[in-house]
């Protein structure tokens, strides 16, 4: 008796319910028929015999439903149990056909977890960045607001205290408006003194932030009322300079020369707007028209519960018509615009690298599909042999598309896995890569745990699309053909057809990628060898700060004291020279003028000082003068051209012969020169400053100052090196606005910075300079480039080998299908040269089709790319044929590997393999 | 009480069952036979009763089922035991004659108090 070999084919999952019941019927059937037997021997006659046997029996149907219900939990249970069965069978099966063929698995798993961490990197960046919600009460509803002038700044958030007067009074949209001013601070230690950032708020501002200290309390209305000198610090101060002191509710620290008490903590990751230190009370000037005017604060708005942002909008359109009305000369063409996020969410910098990378890693992604379709398409035309044997067994086409779906699902969790470790690696990578130092404190980078779930299930949709195309095509079997031919049914044609195509595809993608990288580091390049005009190397910026408003309270106040410092810091050894510089106030004498007039009391002229446009434009609106162009007006100390090393090519430098009193000089530089006169021979025109302004004599005629000038050309940004038009005066006869001094050092110019803030201390012991060398702040122009470039061509280069393995792959794989052909081709005579040309031709091919999408596709991204590009066309022709030659060549190498295989079969024997 | 009850009757029944089988395999009819004559008709009140107890035994594993021919040459399911049902047989068998023996012994006592 065989009992176990019998239940082994009842376990089988096609018995079910009625076969079952047949079972039991019978088995119950014979019980009886057995019973009735026994009783008729007995001496019962039929009738009686039948009775008793089923009195005998009982409940019939009783029993019959209980044996039915013991019956199905069995088969429940095996039916889990066969499909679990199958489940590690599939998987164990999958793991040896892995192990029978490592290099697809590696190979596979490789291009799968590279493809899935770098898209699921740049995703965790690019989330916090720009996704993440701020971590303010009612963010949602919380609005910023810019004033935009005709003229004047355009920044995120920019408003004047006339504006932010209106807009308390006159919005029913909102209920709360805020004002904050982002301000710098003195902080005063024993030993030294540092700068940090302050934002001075109103207050509204802690309601709508919403945010509880994580200790002590925030400012009330009445300290921030009276400027009562009290603080709150963030998380980072707190624990940077104060020790992460747990009694620091109390303590005292010195602001711009003021006592504050400490009376709240901030919760780390706060820092509004964007890196406060620390907050304290904002202080409304609005003593005079100057000041009600001008753009120095920030605003937030909060929506009243029901309110739009388009009533908003609605009622912001009044408040700027009535300010328009009220004060056209501030006013004129005024617009409110409301901004969606109450601080500025889109560094460029993030959001730009963000999305470039992003864009490149999805490329790279869609080469490694590919490229996996490829594998796929191969192996399954490898393993027909195999599908085939297992088909003729018995096996149905399901079960065989469940063997391959569990085989690339084992491969998608594996290289998910995989590409979450390896990705947490990469955010790391990339943060070392992004000044994050600069970030605003709300952007705190980590692998995100959505975006992690995000790509494991991307990946095992990606690998079981990707698998269940072969799958499809693999289980369509011609059985008798595939398992005559010993595998080849004729299917691997249509594989193999499907994966040249693949091979377009791939080239395209990595040579549009190539392209667009080459594109833009030769942009980097441009932009690091820039000829600025003047000496870059061995230069510190000193720029002060002139917090003491009591001792600075003017132009003039701030030049004269930088005119001292810069003769200090000259006497000093190590130091070849300092320049002065500042954006033009009013000339000295005016200045003067101006002080008297206010001491009779002439509001007129009062008000004029300090706050005269400076933008550039064009000052004289005479006929004769239609060709200004924009220009920067400079007040620059007579030093200032050698220390720069910016050449004087006609005419003398300032002197002190260029003093108060002495008439209006000026320094052109070239290109302003030939843009008023059509010549760099300017010395001795002169020039009206100003409609009613003052005339000023040329004297020298200078080199340009040369930078990356960002314009637009046909609705496409773009980006060109070129002069900046500047006029320059003498800081003897005008006062800058907030003037700042450049030093050039013998040696190294950093070794100077210790040197320049004693300097610094011995003229005012409370002002703080900052100071960074020319280099370092040139060298942040390119930086986006340098990222981008290096990023995009760090992808571009994996797309190319991955392009070429592809290519490798099938052409390999198509010699293999190709042995028979090839050997009937050469027994009848075909030589070897013509078999590679064969080979190569037909690879080629499909190579030149990519190389035609790859152009195509090139001048798409090299479009989007476009404000990147610095001195390069889009179109560049050099970096096209370039990108264009390296991808033939090398993909001719990739076809003629596999030819020169081909041409080294020996037709004898690749014909008896048959 | 009634589960107490039905429980020792379902575990008596089966422990008879598995007992009958261990003479080889046997079907229903021939189970209720000797458990009839082994028990002098006395245990099994319902012949009928027996299938659901040997299914159950069957999805426990302690018996396994196959379709043979019987002595009358007709189809017929039979029973045999598995290592583990008569492993089963091994280790309640005798809880049972302790159990029986102590229930006879109680019933046969005539004091009040038991020594």
């Amino acid at each position: 008796m065989t009992i176990r070999g019998i239940t082994r084919v009842f376990r089988l999952p096609r018995f079910g319910r009625h076969e079952l019941e047949q079972e039991l019927d019978d088995e119950l059937a014979y019980h009886l028929a057995r019973r009735e037997e026994a009783l008729r021997a007995g001496g019962l006659d039929p009738e009686s015999a039948h009775a008793e046997a089923r009195r005998r029996f009982g409940d019939v149907e009783g029993v019959r439903a209980a044996c039915m219900e013991e019956g199905q939990a069995e088969l429940r249970r095996e039916r889990l149990a066969s499909i679990v069965d199958a489940t590690v069978g599939d998987l164990r099966f999958a793991v040896r056909s892995f192990r029978r063929a490592p290099g697809f698995a590696i190979v596979a798993l490789a291009i799968l977890t590279l493809g899935i961490a770098g898209v699921t990197t740049v995703f965790s960046v690019i989330n916090t960045g720009v996704y993440r919600p701020l971590p303010y009460r009612d963010a949602a509803r919380t609005v910023a607001l810019s004033e935009e002038r005709v003229h004047g700044f355009f920044g995120y958030s920019v408003a004047s205290l006339a504006m932010i007067r209106q807009l308390r009074a006159a919005v029913p949209a909102f209920d709360r408006v805020a004002a904050y001013r982002d301000d710098r601070a003195t902080l005063e230690a024993e030993d030294a003194t540092d700068e940090l950032p302050v934002t001075d708020v109103d207050s509204s501002m802690f309601p709508i932030l919403g945010v509880a200290p994580e200790r002590g309390r925030v400012l009330s209305a009445d300290e921030i009322g009276t400027n009562a000198p009290v603080v709150v610090v963030s998380d980072a101060f707190w624990r940077t300079k104060l020790g992460a002191d747990a009694r620091v509710l109390g303590r005292r620290i010195t602001l711009d020369g003021r006592q504050r008490t400490i009376v709240g903590v901030m919760p780390p990751g706060i820092g509004f707007p964007e890196r406060a230190g620390a907050w304290v009370p904002l202080v409304e000037r609005a003593d005079s028209a100057a000041a009600l005017t001008s753009l120095e604060y920030g605003v937030i708005a909060h929506l009243r519960k029901g309110a739009s942002k388009d009533e908003a909008r609605g009622e912001l359109k009044t408040v700027a018509a009535r300010l328009a009305a009220s004060d056209p000369a501030h006013f004129r063409g005024l617009r409110i615009d409301v901004r969606d996020d109450m601080v500025n969410r889109n560094p460029p910098a993030v959001l730009l690298f963000g999305g470039l990378v992003l864009g490149a890693a999805l490329l790279v992604l869609l080469v490694a599909c590919t490229n996996i379709a490829n594998l796929y398409l191969v192996r399954a035309a490898d393993r027909r042999g195999e599908m085939a044997v297992r088909a003729a067994m018995g096996a149905s086409r399901a079960r065989l598309v469940r063997q391959i779906v569990t085989e690339s699902l084992l491969l998608g969790i594996v290289a998910g896995a995989l590409g979450a470790v390896l990705s947490s690696w990469g955010v790391q990578l990339v943060l070392a890569f992004l000044p994050t130092n600069n970030f605003p404190t709300w952007l705190r980078f980590g692998l995100d745990v959505r975006v992690l779930g995000f790509a494991t299930l991307m990946s095992l949709v990606a690998t079981t699309a990707f698998a269940l195309l072969p799958a499809r095509e693999g289980t369509r079997l011609d059985l008798v053909t595939s398992l005559k031919t010993g595998g080849d049914g004729g299917g691997g044609r249509t594989a193999h057809a499907q994966g040249r195509r693949g091979i377009a595809a791939q080239i395209g993608l990595a040579m549009a990628l190539c392209i667009g990288a080459a594109l833009v580091w030769q942009s980097y390049r441009t932009i690091t060898h820039l000829d600025r005009g003047l000496d870059v190397e061995r230069v510190l910026n000193v720029n002060p700060t002139y917090h003491d408003e009591a001792r600075y309270p003017d132009a003039l106040a701030r030049t004269r004291w930088a005119q001292s410092l810069a003769e200090r810091i000259a006497a000093r050894p190590g130091v070849e020279g300092v320049g002065l510089r500042g954006v033009k106030a009013n000339w000295l004498d005016s200045i003067v003028a101006q002080r008297r007039a206010s001491a009779s009391k002439d509001p007129r002229l009062g008000q004029r000082d300090d706050n005269l446009p400076f933008l550039p434009g064009a000052y004289d609106r005479s006929p004769a003068a239609a060709l200004w162009p924009p220009f920067r007006q400079w007040v620059v100390s007579p030093a200032y051209f050698r220390t720069m090393g910016i050449p004087i090519l006609r005419g003398r430098s300032f002197d002190s012969r260029d003093a108060v009193g002495a008439p209006y000089v000026t320094v052109v530089s070239s290109s302003l020169a030939r843009a008023l006169f059509h010549s760099d021979d300017a010395v001795g025109k002169t020039l009206r400053l100003g409609r009613r302004g003052a005339m000023v004599t040329i004297v020298a005629v200078c080199g340009d100052e040369r930078q990356l000038w960002e314009g637009s050309s046909g609705g496409t940004r773009i980006s060109t090196v070129g002069p900046i038009p500047t006029l320059y005066v003498s800081d003897l006869q005008a006062a800058a606005y907030y003037p700042t001094l450049v030093v050039r050092s013998a040696g190294d110019p950093a070794q100077l910075e210790g040197d320049v803030r004693a300097v610094a201390r011995t003229l005012d012991p409370h002002e703080t300079v900052g100071m960074r060398t020319l280099r370092d702040e040139t060298g942040v122009e390119g930086l986006l480039q340098k990222l981008i470039g290096g990023v995009l061509g760090f992808f571009a280069l994996g797309a190319l080998v991955l392009a070429m393995i592809g290519t490798y792959g099938v052409i390999a794989y198509g010699v293999v299908l190709r042995r028979r052909e090839i050997g009937v081709r050469m027994a009848l005579g075909g030589s070897a040269r013509d078999v590679l040309a064969l080979i190569v031709g037909q690879g080629m091919r499909y190579s030149a089709a990519g190389l035609a999408l790859g152009l195509a596709l090139a001048a798409g991204l090299a479009r989007a790319l476009q404000f990147l590009l610095v001195g390069v066309s889009p179109f560049a022709p050099a970096v096209y044929g370039g990108v264009l030659f390296v991808f033939a060549a090398v993909s001719l190498a990739a076809c003629w590997l596999p030819a020169r295989r081909a041409m080294r079969i020996d037709p004898a024997i690749a014909l008896r393999a048959e | 009480m009634i589960e107490a009850e039905l429980h020792i009757l379902r575990e008596s029944l089966d422990l008879l069952i598995l007992k009958a089988l261990t003479w080889g395999p046997k079907h229903g009819y021939a189970v209720a036979e000797w458990i009839e004559q082994a028990t002098g008709t006395v245990l099994l009140v319902d012949e009928g009763t027996l299938y659901p107890a040997l299914h159950r035994l069957a999805r426990r594993k302690l018996v396994e089922t196959e379709w043979g021919v019987s002595d009358n040459n007709r189809r017929a399911k039979y029973y045999q035991l598995t290592a583990a049902g008569r492993a089963r047989l091994r280790s309640h068998a005798p809880a049972w004659h302790q159990y029986a023996e102590a229930i006879a012994r109680a019933l046969r006592t005539t004091s009040s108090s038991p020594a």
